[in-house]
């Protein structure tokens, strides 16, 4: 089947037909693994969809979505480890807190920050590109050009090409992957032990720019996390007294939960600048 | 904006703070040697605690107060106070409730601490939430979906007091053999140091050797520095721990077992001991594995934040305040789930392997999804594929 967003929108609509009227929706929250420089309409770098750099995506969704739902609707944009972060916030394990990092980890290295309660989007929506920074100059080419970037040894893309090297097994995709590991069906530990070393460096470079409450790790291959977690948490040091916990995240179809999150976050943003902008 | 007055009743003082979404704004005690009576101790509490909220410009929605000893939470009554004796017997909430003029919590200090970890530990939303208070005893609570445990007498949790039979005959405080505490607690730590001391002494030839370590903190530093009997204590310490969690692991079925308490520093030594006695004596891999122990993020704030998390609780403040955001400067917040339903959010997200879209309510409930994996990498597709099949219309303009 040929996938596109028109038909992702109808399946669901059909999915969801008896419980909910198209009407009913008056938002919608895009979540992409690309990054999205205000004023979030149009997809900045996209190093892992080509196709989609440069393109003014919020725009041409919501002319698509009035189409599809017959009514037009906000659409917000938002790069999906910043989208996560605010998932965590709102709905997941960061509630209360003011400053935390939240890692994605599925085909890409995914990042969000959160300082002193908002969303650090840097200067051009660019915070949180934690996945192309380089840890291995003597490394792999990367899809964004550059060499050694942490992608290119704890990604999913990574974890899939090394166990079918190592297993010698036609593994579909890398949540088939984490799902044989955790069952105990093949045995990928030096593999895991140097996701997680990397992973852990880079958490405690984070942790010493950050200081944050917490760093969360979310994304399918968090669900692998109790195979690498010796290894992170041996890369992690902190002064007595400022522990910072690494916790898996608790949330279920997070990306979800992160459109969702994404656009009560932004609803809550523009209601909050149009009050301090009222004479 | 509303703050809660928490109010933690220790040994020698009582801490006094106002909290706010988990957050202490401000914080002061009082000495306990000072006053004889229950009432001018806790009018003094009250003034305190008004005064903080006067400088922070803040109105005080709730008091939650937590304490040593047996409380009856129901009839906000503390039974018995061990340290403080004034205070047994005396109708704590009716009082603070009265002088402060809004709602009054009481809660035993270990089952508050449990609650500190469940509403502001930053553990997510577990079903079953253990913590384990390692001090001078080792204290205990147990949060389920949300509820703190009490018991039939308000002496739930007494996890201290878990037996770990075969280790050795080390009688507890209680007057019973084989209990965790006499292994755990401070006292049970430095005996167990002597031990491995005066042994490893007679191994060496010497007779009488002087222990290094006067507390168990200055034993952690000597471990911290390569001491071997100091890593032996602890290694060992951590397994018995290891022991009487495993057994409330099997009991409880947690997903958080949250050590706090000042030995709980010392978390990183202990942690290789109880991780392998949790594995050797842990029934069944399926508990085992969803059970996360973790040093508590906020040890030295569990009281005055367990005691305010009893009034959340209650009242279900976090509820007005989705996230609770403390961004002093623009009191940015988002707020409460929209109280009509039909408000909903179409989801979209679009993955280098996978599409998928959804349909949320504000709540967080997802009531639709699908998804598509792609396995081949889509970079080649055009643009106008992506957003919608070939043969219908061509992409919107841009």
């Amino acid at each position: 089947m040929k996938s596109s967003c028109a038909s992702a929108v109808r399946e669901v609509l059909r999915r969801a037909e008896g419980l909910v009227t198209p009407e009913q929706i008056t938002a919608c929250g895009v979540v992409v693994p690309v990054t999205v420089p205000e004023p979030r309409i149009s997809v900045g770098f996209a190093p892992a969809l080509e196709h989609l750099k440069g393109q003014p995506l919020a725009t041409h969704l919501s002319e698509l979505l009035a189409e599809l739902l017959g009514h037009e609707i906000e659409v917000e944009l938002e790069n999906d480890g910043n989208a996560m972060a605010l998932a965590e916030w709102l709905y997941g394990a960061a509630q209360g807190f003011s400053d935390f990092v939240v890692f994605r980890l599925c085909t890409g290295v995914g990042c969000g920050i959160f300082t002193k309660g908002r969303l650090n989007r840097g200067s051009r929506g660019l915070a949180g590109e934690v996945g192309h920074q380089r840890v291995d100059p003597h490394g792999d080419r990367c899809n964004c050009g550059n060499i050694g970037c942490l992608e290119t040894v704890t990604s999913g893309r990574h974890l899939l090409e090394v166990a079918k090297k190592r297993t010698l097994q036609d593994f579909q995709s890398y949540h088939d992957v984490v799902t044989a590991a955790l069952n105990k069906e093949i045995q990928l530990d030096a593999e895991f032990e140097q996701i997680g070393g990397h992973l852990g460096r880079t958490i405690s470079g984070i942790i010493n720019f950050q200081d944050p409450q917490c760093v969360i790790l979310g994304g399918p291959i968090a669900k692998a996390y109790p195979l690498f977690k010796r290894a992170l948490l041996a890369e992690i040091y902190t002064f007595p007294g400022t522990e910072c916990n690494v916790l898996p995240s608790a949330l279920d179809r997070s990306e979800a939960i992160a459109a969702l999150a994404t656009v009560r976050y932004y609803a809550a943003s523009s209601k909050l600048e149009s009050e301090l902008c009222r004479p | 904006m509303p703050v809660i007055a928490a109010v933690d009743i220790g040994g020698t003082d009582v801490k006094v703070g106002l909290v706010k979404n988990g957050e202490i704004l401000a914080h002061d005690s009082i000495r306990i040697a000072n006053y004889s009576d229950p009432a001018s101790l806790l009018i003094d509490v009250s003034q305190l605690s008004r005064q903080m909220a006067n400088c922070q410009r803040e109105r005080i929605v709730g008091v939650g107060v937590a304490c040593a000893g047996l409380v009856d939470r129901d009839a906000g009554k503390i039974i018995s106070s061990p340290n403080i004796p004034f205070l047994s017997g005396f109708q704590l909430t009716d009082f603070l409730a009265a002088e402060l003029e809004v709602p009054a919590n009481l809660e035993n200090d270990a089952t508050a601490a449990a609650m500190c970890e469940y509403y502001y530990g930053g553990w997510g939303k577990p079903r079953v939430l253990l913590t384990l208070t390692l001090g001078t005893g080792v204290g205990g609570g147990v949060v389920i979906d949300g509820q703190p445990l009490r018991g039939a007498s308000n002496m739930a949790a007494e996890f201290g007091h878990v037996k770990v039979p075969s280790v050795g005959r080390r009688k507890c405080g209680c007057g019973r053999y084989g209990c965790i505490e006499a292994y755990v607690g401070r006292d049970g730590i430095l005996r167990t140091a002597k031990r491995l001391l005066k042994s490893s002494a007679q191994k060496a030839g010497r007779r009488d050797v002087k222990a290094p370590w006067s507390d168990v903190g200055s034993l952690a530093a000597a471990a911290h520095d390569g001491d071997q009997v100091a890593l032996a204590t602890f290694h060992s310490t951590g397994r018995i721990l290891g022991r009487g969690i495993a057994t409330l692991i099997d009991v409880f079925n947690p997903d958080v077992v949250v050590l706090s308490g000042g030995i709980a520093h010392a978390f990183p030594l202990l942690e290789k001991g109880i991780q392998s006695s949790v594995k050797k004596f842990c029934s069944f891999d399926a508990t085992r594995d969803v059970a996360t122990i973790v040093p508590s993020v906020r040890p030295r704030e569990s009281g005055l934040l367990g005691a305010a998390a009893t009034i959340d609780w209650s009242t279900k403040v976090s509820d007005a305040e989705v996230g609770g955001n403390r961004a002093s400067t623009s009191h940015f917040s988002v707020s409460g789930s929209s109280p009509e339903d039909n408000a909903l959010v179409l989801g979209l997200h679009i993955g280098a392997a996978s599409y998928g879209a959804s349909i949320t309510r504000p709540d967080g409930k997802i009531l639709a999804h699908s998804s598509t994996r792609c396995n081949a990498t889509r970079a080649s597709q055009p643009y106008e594929e992506f957003l919608r099949e070939c043969g219908s219309r061509g992409a919107p303009a841009s």
